[in-house]
């Protein structure tokens, strides 16, 4: 005969673990999708918003980076704290009895049995046993004969899964409206930095170190660019740099691309196809010693091409990086021009007003207000009031006021019926009725008058409707606009 | 000479649901239908309870009340409850009589004293005739002129009362109807069991119920069958249910419904837990097991808490029944840890 307490005991083991992993599973989908977004966040960006023409500033990608990260740790951190809580709660030897009772049928004789022989109280319910007790173990103990805790309670994944999809999905949403609130298009920068990181990647995947070294120059010249953080002389340093190095390495590959193409022409066909490698590698450094004979030839066609192909790629290099040379001067030219912070007085550039009544800077010209705009004349000015404006600031006026204050807002402004609408129309309805008199017909042979049925009609049944019928009682609501200055004439 | 062979606890429980099977196969033999009521009635017997049995005359209730007394072997005694019927013509009086040509007072037994005792529409009496009842059902016993008299185990009140009829009546008090551990509610037959009825009360036949006891063995048989109930075991949860039953049940208690608060002076009092308990021993008995299950309370709400429930005036207009009460609250319930 089986002990049921100790069946009891291997059910409480089981839904210990049970409980453990389901509640820890509810935040690992999360964790694992934040993670998994954080690691693949570059490939995300590349599928989507670089293809739409947009960027995420590195600094931002970064950050966004770590958030997912902590975000992730924290989910992760969580589920072992959900996993630990389920495994405590799960502990209590009732629970486990009431739910192996339920799992047998056993009509509550497993849970009163636990309770009077909880093993971890050994007095527990002694007091309450009877002389009926060895019955209810015995019967207890039939219950339990076939009971298998692991097949009992089975641990299903899929609705901690399903319940922790949500989170998972929310987390995405999240990232999804963080991307699509911080991506911008990119700046001319940007693109100049994006095309020479593209330049750099196609070198640096050929296998020659001295590629390898140039991309590595392009790519640091393009992070420099795109760096905000790093001056424009500096960048104009590492351009210079790039170009520079470009300069050499273009120098290098006509000297070896002279000589491989000499080598390649002497000793045709019988060392062609070295030649044909080295121009594979980079613009015809013909080290000059092939093998195959017969290859000659076609070896050398090869190299011609590739080497035409990566003179182009180094002219498209050296184009884009005096782009971003001009593109960084230019700016750096505009900023010295622009008026400093403090010096707002003494620049050329408009800047926003805060009183749209005001007048412009007294140096900057303003034909408007000298030409067009309306003045006040002697009568206004002795009238005028002297007393603030509205919002305390005094208008000094004189360059003529175009500052409505707010725009009118269009309400209750389809007063009629449109044609087909509403009830049917009767003549009484109308407002005026246009009538069109036919022509008179002059023959000379006399003839009659006869009515033309062939005159045109109106296409529009009527041209004034009547006003519908919830309009009729009400004011219209459009109300005219004073300009501000004469409001308080006004008032 | 050898021990008494020692019997074994699922021997005792066999015994029980022998005894019990063969009772209501006896009552029935006589009683068409009312199965519910039959049992409840035998379940108060061994809980060592009495019960109120409600409904119109003509159903069969004084006769049920007779004949699972007969089935049993136990002395029944019948009382009429009239207006003018005193307690001393229930509890029985002191008498003058004369032995040996010296004057006694001598005791004279009521109608009490017997195993089982039919109160026959109990609510025609007065209430101090009713008050007389009430030691006899609480406390076994009756004190007459200072001194008490012990009733003889087991001891059945079996009341009756017409729930029609109320003009003349004193509805009894709520304090003795809470000493009544059911009350059961006698329907009308069904089409059926009135033809069964007709064809057993109208034709050559008589049906009589056997006696499963002798009449001295009896009571000592019965009583071993209750101390029997008493030893089934309850489980904290079930009593956790049942607290809460209670609880649900009482006005402005704690887990109180809305229904309750809204239609109910007053709850059960703690007889009523009680009550709940008794009738789920004996209901796990009967299934054969030897502890209490959340069906066998839910089984015994009805009878055992239906008359611990006093309504209010809006109830009362809006005829709003303790059973629906009830309901209500059983339906709510949530069973612990289930």
């Amino acid at each position: 005969m089986v002990n049921p307490i100790e069946r009891i005991v291997a059910a409480r083991r089981r839904l210990m673990q049970v409980a453990a992993l389901r509640a820890g599973l509810i935040l690992a989908f999360p964790a694992v999708t934040a993670l998994v977004l954080a690691a693949a966040l570059d490939l995300i960006g590349v599928a989507t918003w670089e293809r739409l023409g947009y960027v995420l500033a590195p600094a931002i990608l970064a950050e966004l980076r770590i958030a997912l990260t902590a975000v992730g740790i924290a989910a992760l951190a969580g589920c072992a704290a959900m996993a630990w809580r389920a495994w405590r709660a799960a502990g209590d030897l009732m629970n486990t009895a009431e739910r192996v009772d339920q799992a047998v049928a056993g009509h509550q004789e497993i849970v009163t049995l636990a309770g009077l022989a909880d093993p971890a109280d050994s007095t527990a319910g002694g007091a309450q046993r009877t002389p009926l007790f060895p019955l209810l173990w015995r019967r207890a103990a039939g219950y339990l004969e076939r009971f298998d805790p692991k097949r009992a309670f089975l641990f299903e994944v899929r609705p901690p899964l399903v319940r922790s999809l949500p989170i998972a999905a929310a987390i995405l949403v999240v990232l999804a409206a963080v991307a699509l609130a911080l991506v911008r298009p990119p700046t001319p920068e940007q693109l100049q930095a994006r095309r020479l990181r593209a330049a750099a990647e196609q070198l640096a995947s050929s296998p020659s170190a001295i590629d390898k070294e140039l991309a590595s120059k392009i790519l640091a010249a393009a992070a420099a660019l795109e760096n905000p953080a790093v001056p424009a002389p500096e960048k104009l340093q590492r351009l210079a740099d790039a170009m520079s190095e470009l300069e050499r390495h273009q120098q290098s590959s006509h000297a070896n691309a002279s000589n491989g193409s000499n080598g390649a022409k002497g000793k045709s066909g019988g060392k062609g196809s070295g030649a044909g490698e080295a121009q594979g590698e980079a613009q015809g450094r013909g080290q000059g010693k092939g093998q195959g004979r017969n290859q000659g030839a076609g070896a050398n066609q090869g190299q011609n091409s590739n080497g035409a192909r990566g003179n182009q790629q180094i002219v498209e290099l050296q184009n884009d990086l005096s782009k971003a040379q001009a593109q960084i001067e230019a700016a750096a030219g505009a900023r010295n021009n622009a008026p400093r912070p403090g010096q707002g007085d003494k620049g050329n550039a408009l800047k926003p007003g805060k009183n749209p009544n005001e007048k412009g800077p007294s140096q900057q010209p303003d034909s408007m207000a000298q030409g067009n705009s309306p003045r006040p004349d002697a009568f206004a000015k002795g009238q005028m009031p002297s007393s603030n404006s509205k919002n305390g600031k005094r208008d000094k006026g004189g360059s003529g006021d175009t500052h409505l204050g707010e725009f009118p807002v269009a309400e209750n402004f389809q007063r009629f019926y449109k044609p087909g609408e509403g009830p049917a129309i009767q003549i009484r309805d109308a407002r005026y009725v246009v009538f069109r008199l036919p022509t008179e017909v002059v023959s000379a042979s006399g003839g009659k008058l006869v009515a033309d049925s062939n005159r045109p009609l109106a296409s529009v049944p009527y041209a004034n409707a009547p006003l519908k019928q919830e309009r009729l009682d009400t004011t219209p609501q459009e109300r005219q606009l004073v300009p501000p200055r004469y409001r308080d004439l006004i008032r | 000479m050898g021990a008494a062979p020692q019997i074994t606890p699922a021997e005792r429980v066999a015994d029980f649901q022998r005894v019990f099977a063969r009772a209501e196969a006896e009552v029935s033999k006589v009683i068409v239908g009312h199965q519910d009521v039959i049992r409840k009635t035998l379940t108060a017997l061994f809980a060592g309870g009495h019960v109120l049995i409600e409904g119109v005359p003509g159903l069969g209730k004084t006769l049920m009340c007779k004949t699972a007394s007969d089935a049993l072997g136990l002395s029944f005694k019948r009382i009429q409850f009239t207006p003018d019927l005193m307690p001393s013509d229930i509890v029985g009086t002191q008498v003058l009589t004369e032995v040996d040509g010296r004057r006694e007072f001598h005791f004279k037994p009521g109608p009490i004293f017997a195993h089982v005792v039919l109160g026959d529409e109990i609510n025609r009496a007065t209430p101090k005739t009713q008050s007389a009842v009430l030691e006899a059902m609480e406390e076994r016993q009756v004190t007459v002129l200072g001194v008490t008299y012990p009733l003889e185990p087991p001891f059945l009140v079996l009341a009756t009362q017409n729930p029609i009829e109320l003009e003349g009546t004193y509805p009894l008090p709520e304090a003795q109807m809470d000493r009544f551990l059911f009350k059961v509610v006698m329907g009308s037959p069904k089409p059926e069991e009135l033809r069964e009825i007709l064809n057993r009360t109208t034709g050559a036949v008589t049906h009589l119920a056997e006696t499963i006891f002798p009449a001295s063995e009896a009571p000592g048989a019965i009583e071993q069958l209750k101390a029997l109930v008493r030893e089934v075991m309850v489980a904290e949860p079930i009593e956790r249910y049942v607290i809460g039953i209670i609880g649900a049940c009482t006005p402005n208690g704690p887990g109180a419904i809305p229904e309750v608060s809204q239609y109910l002076r007053f709850g059960p009092s703690p007889r009523g837990a009680q009550a709940l308990i008794l009738c789920a021993k004996v209901n796990a008995l009967l299934d054969g097991r030897v502890s209490v299950s959340y069906e066998d309370v839910a089984d015994g709400v009805m009878p055992a808490l239906r008359h611990r429930l006093l309504r209010n005036f809006q109830a009362e207009a809006e005829n709003v029944s303790t059973d629906s009460i009830l309901d209500q609250a059983l339906k709510r319930l949530k069973r612990p840890r289930a």
